[in-house]
């Protein structure tokens, strides 16, 4: 029922064959169009679109639509395992101090709150304590961005936790852990859902902005934040560096919240209208 | 809470390879290192040193910034109204911009403002804000000279009230995108919401002008969630004015941060930190005390 | 069927705007013809015509009664108005950015980067860079080497005040040495250069001398190098280090311009200081306006917000000059990059293998990608902008050959494995490059790498942020090859970079340890008479370039950015031309 609802609507099926697209030809892409993104030359630097590179070079001569897919391979893929980590996070986090409440509530939620604002603080000081690889990057985006799903779940698991069959199975006699894991979390999987496509857009956008900031993916590997950090020099008179990749993060990001968006309104009645 | 913070960040940061900037140059003897050591009282133990800044923080000393030799609280407090100001002009603008734009929304859904809304409004969200702030710049202050391009006035003092707006308008405007959408989404739906209520369409089946309707009834009761709202931007905000003020040149709280983090300037970085998360508690409290005067019907737990 | 109000309409709309930014965006053809803005007040009085002695009160010194002094004669600097267009008029503020808040104490820990600029202009040194970058008269008028090399004496001015109006004495200059710059617990920023001074004696209150426990002929052009002497009185008993209302707020200077304010994140405004000893200056206000980022400098200097700079964005280079409100000047810098190869490696102890490194990487490519051709190939630490001592004649040496270089490599035992990486032993040719992330050594190294690869070497890159590579590479000295620069004062005694005994904890990275080279080294360092010292100078370069123990990789050179209207500005690289901004002005 819900699928039906959301393949009705227009725009999220346009944003789902959009990301399938670049899915496919970011990770197939290379297959096909197999120039490497890290031969350097430096006699063919800034060139503009034409033969043999159809998105033009980089300052170092490399092959722009090459550096563009396998960049994307890299923010995609860091920006996917970022949201696995914090809705993983979120939804422990969330319904622990839902179902349980206890004092582990207010303690939970007041950690959600107050880690919330300097997360991006914390981003930058836990990647220059802990050096500045994938793995890093991942764990420190998901470590900072599983607040709001933490609190969407732990309004979702509130709202379920009242009803009925619930108090049903509690009255037959089953643990508090097994009706947590057996019946109200498969209630908030649409919710979770929802929360982890707007979440992956989040990541790649942090993902970039750490990268700005010179802390992200480390060159010559090209992600999307990268090469738009190293294009910021060559706005006075190669503004294209600057422009594919952004256009292209964008995009998906765009994609991804209609997508979320789209999903959001298909699963919740209330906001059908 | 504060506490766990201060203690994980003073942590964290102690952990990092390399030191103060002020030892780690090409061009320092290990002799001067040593000493400097000495002299920044780095030769002790983290956790005797965590005890001391603690011990200080009590009474209200913050400690010593390692790049700068003045006091952590003088530093931040010379920049904390900056980025308070540029989040609060861009609060004000998103509430100010995106509250019409919901109504605006909710009032004609489904047709050609709604979408064209929509559109802008997730936009703002999609585009790197750093990228947008380069851009503006270009357009802006290189190729049309309309607006300057970075700081806070024009050259220290000189600027009146009109260079000073001038100066807080793009920074302030890139870093409303990051909220925006929110803003306009949530009072659409919150608005439609409300209008659908038996209460809204009694009044108007009762024959009143949906107009008065509207403005007097169905936006004030809607407005009640969105000061809730207004509450999650704010971290929000405080978050996204890191890159706005990298890219403006705005000297502000985040842009401390990041040198801070940089130098390994310890003291500097557990007080920003602890400072700003004191800011957001602070803010979300004054929020939930507003919902509760917007709303009698709640009490707070 | 209720229309969804993220109906295809609002995305189609979200696109055009999406693809109406992208145009928009594209290459501005920008109407270079902005009208210069005017970042001037009109002047205030026109009588106030040729300042007196405009920045020519530099008395020429009579060299000292030895024949043998290396004390080259300060210079008698022409005033550039004889060759700027037209008149010097007065007033006038010119503007230009730094990186951070400064510290305005030339030796204090912090000082360094931005507080260059700023401490520069309001601190008067013993010497000043000459505009031919031999050492010229600042507050000493002359100085003479004793006939045993073991001590400097300097002849000091009688008529300079300090800010607050308290006369400037050799007491001055005590304090500065003797309390600060040597005192081991302070750990000054810069003491490194001044480790051959014992001690700094007052003869009377006009004349210093500097006792020293080796010949050092480079002192006075050392005491040119971010050097300035601070006041005693203004200290008292305080520790000047932690002095936050000097170093943060109103020092106590002696330049030609002073502190007038200073707003923390935003700018430090200099006003002119009318008792200047040099004479008075033309300009009213020098500010200097944080801006951390190249970008928005540039932004500023072509709106006219910023007056000089120094373009750290090279690639923006031809935008910039097609624009009319400015001008880019090119700058000679005492600055060379190097490759290190770390000799604890016992590859890299080869000297064919060092040389098989500089041929098979194309340096001429690197400079004009990442320097956009503003730079030359090096084989030596001396720079050509030491005219006196540079020898062309290894101009050409190790011109990009990766042929010469796979021999080099073969003739030391490599041989091509059967991927094509280099082996010798069964070892493969690889390692791991530290890469600091700052200036250009990202792609260059990136370059580097593939330059590496076509003759057979494997190098991984390992990127860190700054300040963990100066804690892995340069104070642990873990690493096995790394790119980096030295900028160092205008003379040729390099010394500290090279010698055996700077090898492990001192600046020489790479650890070349050879007695032939530290003979070389210490005949510059100690040699007192000029035409022998350029003879040193030259067998010097000679044996640099054959023995490579470091692999030269170039000397950069600056790109200046000046607004049109500002004259006056020598031809110098920014922080030495600091020394003349007396002379700066700005034409309306």
């Amino acid at each position: 029922m819900i699928g039906q609802r959301l393949l009705r609507n227009p725009l999220t099926l346009a944003s789902v064959m959009v990301l399938i697209g670049i899915h496919v030809l970011v990770f197939a892409g290379p297959l096909a169009w197999s120039v490497s993104p890290q031969q350097t030359s430096a006699l063919n630097a800034l060139l503009p679109p034409g033969p043999g590179h159809p998105l033009g070079t980089d300052d170092l001569g490399r092959d722009e639509l090459s550096r563009l897919l396998h960049g994307g391979q890299v923010t995609l893929l860091v920006g996917f395992a970022a949201m696995v980590t914090s809705t993983f996070l979120g939804l422990l986090v969330g319904a622990t101090a839902a179902f349980y409440r206890g004092w582990l509530d207010p303690v939970l939620m007041r950690l959600t709150d107050t880690i919330t604002a300097p997360a991006f603080f914390l981003i930058v000081t836990a990647i220059v304590v802990l050096g500045s690889g994938p793995l890093t990057l991942i764990a420190v985006i998901g470590g900072t961005s599983w607040m709001q799903v933490a609190r969407v779940i732990y309004g979702e698991t509130l709202r379920f936790k009242a009803q009925d069959f619930v108090l049903a199975a509690e009255a037959m006699g089953a643990r508090r852990g097994a009706i947590l894991i057996r019946h109200v979390l498969p209630q908030t999987i649409p919710s979770v859902v929802v929360s982890a496509t707007l979440g992956i857009g989040f990541a790649i956008l942090t993902e970039a902005a750490v990268s700005y900031l010179g802390l992200g993916i480390q060159p010559p590997t090209p992600s999307w934040g990268n090469m738009l950090q190293n294009a910021q020099q060559y706005v006075w008179t190669s503004p294209a560096l600057a422009i594919f990749p952004g256009l292209v993060i964008t995009v998906v990001v765009l994609a991804y919240n209609f997508l979320g968006d789209g999903l959001r309104d298909a699963v919740d009645p209330r906001l059908r209208i | 809470m504060l506490l766990l913070v201060s203690a994980i960040t003073f942590l964290l940061v102690n952990l990092a390879p390399g030191g103060p900037a002020s030892l780690m140059r090409m061009d320092a003897t290990p002799e001067q290192r040593e000493a400097l050591s000495l002299r920044l009282g780095l030769d002790q133990p983290v956790p005797v040193r965590y005890v001391q800044w603690l011990g200080g923080a009590l009474h209200g000393d913050l400690g010593t910034s390692l790049g700068s030799n003045e006091p952590v609280a003088l530093r931040v407090v010379q920049r904390l109204p900056n980025t308070l100001l540029l989040a609060g002009v861009a609060l004000a603008l998103s509430i100010v911009i995106g509250i019409p734009m919901g109504v605006v929304a909710a009032l004609r859904r489904n047709s050609v403002p709604d979408f064209l809304l929509a559109a802008v409004s997730i936009l703002g969200v999609s585009v790197p804000a750093f990228w947008l702030g380069i851009i503006l710049i270009l357009a802006l202050s290189v190729n049309l000279n309309w607006l300057p391009s970075s700081g806070i006035t024009s050259t220290a003092g000189e600027g009146g009230l009109v260079d000073r707006v001038q100066h807080l308008i793009m920074p302030a405007l890139v870093l409303s995108t990051t909220v925006l959408p929110y803003v306009v989404r949530f009072t659409r739906s919150a608005l439609l919401e409300v209008l659908h209520q038996d209460y809204v369409r009694t009044a108007t089946s009762k024959g009143l002008a949906r107009v008065r309707v509207v403005f007097g009834h169905a936006l004030r009761n809607a407005l009640v969630p969105v000061v809730s709202i207004i509450g999650t931007l704010v971290p929000r905000l405080v978050g996204g004015s890191v890159v706005t003020e990298s890219v403006f040149g705005w000297p502000g709280m985040g842009r401390l941060a990041i040198e801070a983090a940089n130098g390994r300037d310890y003291p500097l970085i557990v007080g920003i930190t602890v400072i700003v998360a004191s800011v957001v508690v602070l803010s979300s409290l004054i929020v939930d005390l507003a919902y509760t005067w917007l709303d009698p019907r709640i009490r707070l737990a | 069927m209720r229309m969804h109000w993220l109906h295809w309409r609002s995305g189609a709309a979200a696109l055009a705007a999406l693809v109406l930014f992208g145009a928009g965006c594209s290459p501005a053809a920008a109407p270079a013809t902005q009208p210069a803005q005017p970042t001037n007040p009109p002047p205030t009085t026109a009588a106030a015509a040729q300042p007196t002695a405009a920045g020519a009160a530099k008395p020429t010194t009579a060299p000292a009664s030895q024949p043998t002094q290396a004390a080259a004669p300060a210079q008698p600097t022409q005033p550039a108005q004889a060759q700027a267009a037209g008149q010097p008029q007065a007033g006038g503020t010119v503007t230009t950015p730094i990186g951070a808040d400064p510290t305005m104490n030339p030796w204090h820990p912090n000082a360094f980067v931005e507080s260059v600029f700023v401490n520069r202009v309001l601190f008067d040194s013993l010497t000043r860079p000459g505009k031919d970058l031999a050492p010229a008269a600042d507050l000493a008028t002359s100085w003479d080497a004793a006939p045993d090399g073991m001590s400097w004496t300097f002849h000091l001015r009688d008529d300079v005040k300090w800010s607050d109006g308290q006369p400037f004495t050799a007491d001055d200059v005590l304090f500065t040495f003797n309390d600060i710059v040597l005192n081991q617990a302070l750990a000054a920023t810069g003491k490194g250069n001044f480790t051959a001074v014992q001690n700094v004696e007052a003869v009377n209150p006009t004349t210093v001398k500097f006792n020293l426990s080796r010949p050092f002929s480079a002192l006075p052009s050392y005491l040119a190098y971010n050097a300035g002497i601070l006041p005693r009185h203004a200290f008292a008993s305080q520790d000047p280090f932690n002095d936050n209302a000097f170093n943060k707020g109103k020092p106590v200077s002696s330049g030609p311009f002073k502190v007038e304010s200073y707003a923390s994140g935003d700018s430090v405004v200099l006003t002119r200081n009318d008792a200047y000893f040099g004479g008075k200056p033309y300009l009213d206000k020098l500010v200097f306006k944080v801006v951390p980022d190249a970008n928005t400098q540039i932004a500023q200097a072509l709106s006219g917000e910023l007056s000089i700079m120094i373009l750290d964005n090279k690639a923006a280079v031809d935008r910039v000059k097609s624009a009319q409100q400015v001008r880019v000047e090119p700058r000679q810098l005492v600055q060379y990059y190097w490759l290190s190869l770390n000799q604890t490696d016992p590859r890299f102890t080869d000297v064919r293998v060092r040389q098989a490194f500089d041929y098979a990487i194309d340096r001429q490519a690197i400079i004009t990608a990442v320097e956009k051709g503003y730079g030359k190939p090096a084989n030596s630490a001396i720079v050509p902008a030491f005219t006196t001592y540079y020898d062309a004649s290894h101009d050409s040496d190790y011109a990009f050959n990766p042929d010469k270089a796979k021999q080099l490599l073969a003739s030391a035992g490599w041989q091509p494995g059967p991927d094509g990486i280099l082996q010798k032993d069964g070892q493969p040719f690889q390692f791991t490059m530290d890469v600091g992330q700052r200036g250009v050594l990202q792609p260059t190294n990136e370059l580097i790498q593939q330059n590496l690869k076509a003759v057979g070497i494997q190098a991984d890159l390992n990127s860190m942020e700054w300040n963990s590579y100066i804690q892995k590479v340069v104070v642990n000295r873990d690493y096995t090859a790394t790119v980096n620069w030295w900028v160092y004062p205008n003379d040729p005694d390099v010394f500290p970079y090279f010698a055996s005994s700077a090898a492990g904890k001192g600046f020489n990275i790479p650890g070349y340890k050879d007695p032939k080279l530290d003979a070389l080294l210490t005949a510059v360092q100690t040699e007192t008479d000029l035409a022998k010292r350029k003879q040193d100078v030259v067998d010097l370069q000679s044996y640099m370039s054959a023995n490579l123990p470091y692999v030269f990789m170039w000397y950069p050179q600056e790109l200046d950015v000046i607004n049109a209207n500002l004259q006056g500005v020598p031809d110098l690289n920014l922080r030495d031309a600091m020394h003349y901004v007396q002379e700066w002005w700005l034409k309306k």
